[in-house]
């Protein structure tokens, strides 16, 4: 053993009383660090968590964009994974109660979809292929319209328009859009759908939109436009990638989840926070 | 063989009107197995002055050479192998490790350097400094003038070029003061060890071969007493 060692057990030795209070103080120290660290890191999980359970765990969403932006965003390195949620159309509902919200708006998915947004049964299974739907709840209890699990509905599924103004020509409404007065749905097609799941109100549907969710299974069928949600390899980043390809729609990043993560696009916010953690 | 000089030292506490210049233009050189006593009041600069040529101390401008190398242009690293191998330091109330033994206080360079201890030296310095059978005991079992011998025997361990003392009989009774200068004076003779030596005592001062006066920081006297 060299003489440092030596004389550091030597004295350790000699000053017993000294020795165990300074061993105390230093398990006291490192319990505590471990303690206030493992609770704000146990918390902050919790936070993360309950909000992937809410909201999902997308960092950033792309709204009615088209295939090309989906093709260009998703080549890029920064993007690490994505889901997809394509718009087949809007199927007048006749018994509706809510004339704001007078539709029923179809989206078709993939089983992966709800890895990112969830999707809340609250009776039945998910759709196995596109002749199956599922409905939202508040269907029922907002728009008055109810449907049970076996219930076939032939809907005229198309592309709301707005009402042409003298001069102007009329606009591809999409689901960014509330209801306009005056708006119609066009280019319909005729669908036939079986109700396999009654869902909760989902996550993905703004509280503005013009219809009322109702899942099916993706196909080969073209949509009208696709919703894309996103996760990051650098989350920070996320508005900025969204803006350079974003050439369509409306996009927005999931700023609680990314605040939650510490990596809010918000520079300032990520400053405190490391700076409370810091101190 | 000019062993230590000594350009130009400068050694000043504090700024301004309140600086306070411990040294002040300070030069002299030093042969090779010299013994040279430092004298001078209270507050004069001795400590201050030995502690620089010990690289403890950093002056505020000037030289020191010690064989031939600018002690002062090494790093820190450099300065910590100086200390060791170079310099031996007698402080006036010991200074030993409590915790260390008789053969570990005195063996405490070599240690440190990470070297192995040539044990017929070893034996032999405790022979000289009457320190038989006292090699596994502690400071605090050890009277004065043991814990001074102890002190020298650390301080000679590793021949450095230079022994430092800072009046290394001042704690030690008129006995024990004559032993302490014998083995002093003996390795000084004997070995050829520069011995540089601060002293309040004339007595002890006499028996030095140069006497250096320092007053307020500057030397006022340089007598070579035997040559």
């Amino acid at each position: 053993m060299n003489i440092f060692n030596q004389f550091t057990l030597r004295t350790l030795r000699k000053n017993k009383i000294r020795t165990l209070v300074t061993v105390v103080g230093i398990a006291l120290s490192v319990a505590m660090f471990t303690a206030v660290t493992s609770s704000i890191a146990s918390f902050q999980q919790y936070l993360l968590n309950m909000e992937v359970v809410r909201e999902g765990a997308w960092e950033g969403r792309m709204m009615a964009t088209d295939l090309q932006s989906i093709q260009n965003i998703t080549a890029d390195k920064r993007v690490k994974d994505w889901t997809q949620m394509d718009n087949l159309g809007y199927a007048e509902l006749k018994d509706c109660t809510n004339d704001d919200k007078p539709y029923l708006m179809i989206e078709a998915v993939d089983k992966d979809f709800t890895k990112y947004s969830p999707i809340t049964l609250l009776e039945g299974r998910m759709p196995k292929d596109s002749s199956e739907i599922v409905i939202s709840k508040h269907l029922e209890y907002n728009g008055g319209v109810t449907y049970k699990i076996g219930d076939t509905l032939k809907l005229s599924v198309g592309t709301r328009y707005s009402k042409a103004i003298s001069g102007e020509k009329s606009e591809v409404l999409t689901s960014n859009d509330p209801y306009r007065p005056g708006e119609n749905v066009k280019e319909k097609s005729l669908k036939t759908y079986t109700v396999v799941g009654i869902c909760d109100r989902p996550v993905s549907e703004d509280y503005s939109s013009a219809g009322y969710t109702a899942f099916t299974r993706k196909d080969d069928q073209k949509a009208v436009n696709y919703d894309l949600f996103l996760t990051f390899n650098t989350p920070e980043q996320s508005y900025d990638i969204m803006t350079k390809y974003a050439a369509t729609g409306v996009y927005k990043t999931h700023e609680d989840l990314l605040c939650f993560e510490g990596k809010s696009t918000n520079n300032s916010f990520n400053a405190i926070l490391y700076s409370m953690g810091a101190i | 063989m000019e062993i230590l000089k000594v350009e130009h030292l400068k050694k000043t506490y504090g700024e301004g009107e309140n600086a306070v210049h411990a040294l002040d233009d300070v030069s002299f050189s030093v042969e090779k197995g010299e013994f040279v006593a430092i004298i001078g009041p209270s507050g004069s600069g001795k400590s201050t002055l030995l502690h620089i040529l010990g690289a403890v101390d950093v002056p505020t401008s000037g030289k020191v050479y010690m064989g031939g190398q600018d002690v002062f242009a090494q790093n820190e690293e450099e300065l910590a192998v100086f200390r060791r191998r170079q310099v031996g330091l007698i402080y006036q109330f010991y200074n030993l490790i409590p915790v260390l033994n008789v053969r570990e206080n005195i063996t405490l360079p070599i240690l440190m350097d990470g070297r192995k201890v040539n044990e017929k030296r070893l034996q032999d310095m405790i022979h000289t400094l009457h320190l038989e059978g006292r090699e596994k005991h502690l400071p605090n079992q050890l009277s004065g003038g043991q814990q001074q011998r102890v002190s020298i025997g650390r301080a000679l361990m590793n021949a450095p070029a230079v022994v430092l003392a800072d009046e290394p009989t001042g704690n030690l009774d008129s006995r024990n003061s004559h032993e302490i200068m014998g083995l002093l004076k003996e390795s000084n003779k004997a070995y050829d060890q520069t011995l540089i030596m601060i002293t309040h005592d004339e007595s002890i001062a006499l028996q030095a071969d140069r006497i250096i006066a320092i007053e307020d920081g500057r030397i006022t006297r340089d007598e070579v007493i035997r040559s």
